[in-house]
């Protein structure tokens, strides 16, 4: 009974992995959501009456959908490398307590990170994976900072060429989860 | 057609006037304590120049007549300086809300009549640096008058103008004038100077 699932494994670990060796290159459209680290940067809660307190803006972020393409290279049957590309807009809402002043606009951001893209064996026709990606956004009045992203476990299901997909995603643009649709050729 | 092209420019000037630029001059309507920046300033006024000419006039009521004496309320400097004059210097840490921030100033205080609780002329110059890489720097324009209606309270009635920079550590931040014309509470504040 264990050599049977071992067996069956490894077939299943084959099925997925071929396919990167016949069609080396994808490209991943996603869509995705929830909270950003943004939400947390530059936010001042302080209420004491210096100049720090009375000329800081003190800011709340949160970002609207964020729209995700990525390519992927396979250099081996399990392991892709390529680079992540993310748009979003944020909303910022701004208060300065030295007269009051108040502003609510928004700025887009943008981020580059190159990943790396690990598959798990599975089948031909639902493929797990997990992603680590690291790089920079960059948006207008914040600057460039620091950005990660990670897919603990995400899914590719259906077709061998178009397929859909799913992941789970904790990271400096967003913490909850993508679904897109990929190309593999 | 050209009374569509006067309704259009009357439409413009009257949205332009509406319009309010980042660099434009904000406050300046209702008291000081509408703003947090004209109760900032008015710290200046009330805890360091009053306070100042507190401790001067307790210095005057102890008969302190030496050229210098070190006032030992507030470790500052008083100095007798002509008939009716006295400066008045301090430098070290001043408390300030609920923190204590490192603040110079030096005060001129002309005494107006011979009232045990009198009405002085002061002039004021000093800095005071703070968290952040915060700090300002504030001025009288001319003298600003403080006149007592009550030999027993504080001053009621204030005159002049006091004038503040804010800079932090990209540079200048704001520019800031307190106008006083009577009660303080009437003070008048203005920034983006």
């Amino acid at each position: 009974m264990k050599k049977l699932f071992i067996s069956l494994f490894v077939l299943m670990g084959l099925c997925g992995t071929a396919l990167a060796q016949n069609h080396p290159h994808e490209i991943n459209l996603y869509i995705g959501g929830f909270n950003s680290q943004f939400l947390s940067y530059n936010v001042v809660q302080d209420y004491s009456t210096d100049l720090y307190a009375l000329y800081e803006p003190q800011t709340a972020i949160t970002t609207g959908p964020v729209l995700t393409l990525d390519y992927n290279y396979a250099v081996l049957n399990w392991m892709s490398v390529g680079l992540q590309f993310h748009y979003n807009y944020l909303n910022v809402n701004s208060m300065t307590r030295i007269d009051y002043r108040y502003e609510c606009y928004k700025t887009d951001m943008f981020s580059f990170l190159p990943e790396v893209k690990l598959r798990i064996p599975s089948s031909a026709h639902f493929r797990l994976y997990g992603k680590v990606a690291a790089g920079v956004s960059i948006a207008s009045q914040y600057g460039t900072r620091f950005a990660y992203d990670l897919v603990p476990i995400g899914c590719e299901w259906a077709g061998k060429r178009v397929y859909g997909t799913a992941e789970v995603v904790y990271g400096s643009i967003i913490k909850g989860g993508r679904i897109g649709i990929g190309f593999r050729f | 057609m050209k009374k569509i092209l006067y309704l259009f420019a009357a439409a413009v000037l009257a949205l332009s006037s509406c319009m309010k630029g980042d660099d434009d001059i904000v406050g300046g309507h209702g008291g000081y304590t509408n703003t947090p920046g004209g109760q900032y300033m008015m710290h200046i006024a009330d805890d360091l120049m009053a306070g100042a000419l507190e401790d001067l006039e307790i210095a005057l009521e102890l008969g302190k007549t030496e050229v210098t004496w070190a006032s030992r309320l507030s470790g500052m400097t008083i100095e007798k300086a002509d008939e009716n004059v006295w400066h008045l210097s301090f430098e070290g840490p001043f408390a300030f809300d609920d923190s204590s921030y490192q603040t110079a100033f030096t005060i001129t205080a002309t005494m107006l009549n011979e009232e045990k609780h009198a009405d002085w002329d002061v002039t004021i110059t000093g800095t005071r640096t703070e968290r952040e890489g915060y700090r300002c720097s504030f001025e009288s324009l001319g003298a600003i008058t403080y006149k007592a209606l009550y030999t027993n309270s504080g001053w009621d009635m204030l005159y002049g103008r006091l004038s503040m920079l804010v800079y932090n550590k990209d540079g200048k931040k704001d520019g800031c004038l307190l106008t006083f014309d009577g009660a303080p509470s009437r003070a008048q504040f203005v920034r983006g100077l």
